[in-house]
């Protein structure tokens, strides 16, 4: 669910993705139209991103939208 | 920081600075004084330009540093309508509490509540000032709390 701080099942691999793309958290931001906190907060999954930045986070490291997000049962 | 927390800060200072103006202008040894009509309006009129003022400089001096960063993502849209939600319960409730008080004073004079007489426009025109006050401290504090958390 999208929300400032909330902690839920869904975890992501974007600092991972980012590093393995030799790519800076204000790249990042600035590909996807977000602020480096925001990337920061994602990253550390104190913030959960609409579908919309999602994607754009996936287009934006270019993987799979599968890739980058993942979904615990 | 953000410049979004920034702004957050600096208008937490603002409107407490503010509260406090407006706080020796209508009381007198923790009591409100009976202020002439004509000095609150001088105080309000201070008070909203304080605030005006102080909001002006502070995203000029953010946009100044910051140019382009000072635009809101759909995160900061997120904290700020969570912050705008909670400061609609705070002052929802400070008014209704407000309500209350002025209804048990009407109705059981004479017993040993805590007085305060909404009757009279100073008291009324500071405790609504403070509601007020009060609901925009709230919402800059949870943004900054949201922030940082």
């Amino acid at each position: 669910m999208t929300g400032p701080t909330r902690r839920g099942r869904v975890s992501n691999r974007v600092r991972e993705l980012r590093e393995a793309a030799a790519m800076t958290q204000a790249e990042l931001a600035e590909r996807v139209n977000a602020s480096r906190q925001t990337i920061i907060a994602i990253e550390a999954e104190k913030y959960a991103p609409s579908l919309e930045l999602a994607f754009r986070l996936a287009r934006g490291l270019g993987v799979p939208f599968e890739e980058v997000f993942s979904y615990a049962d | 920081m953000s410049q979004h927390e920034k702004f957050a800060w600096g208008s937490l200072f603002a409107s407490l600075l503010a509260w406090l103006f407006l706080t020796m202008r209508m009381t007198e040894d923790w009591a409100v004084v009976a202020a002439s009509p004509r000095h609150m309006i001088w105080t309000y009129g201070t008070v909203v330009i304080l605030m005006i003022v102080a909001h002006a400089v502070l995203a000029g001096l953010l946009h100044a540093r910051a140019g382009s960063g000072t635009q809101k993502d759909e995160r900061d849209l997120a904290i700020a309508a969570r912050a705008e939600r909670i400061e609609g319960v705070v002052v929802l409730v400070a008014v209704n509490v407000l309500i209350i008080q002025a209804l048990a004073e009407a109705a059981f004079a004479g017993h040993a509540l805590p007085r305060a007489d909404l009757g009279t426009l100073p008291v009324l025109f500071y405790a609504l000032l403070t509601v007020l006050f009060l609901g925009h401290t709230t919402s800059q504090a949870v943004t900054i709390w949201q922030y940082r958390s």
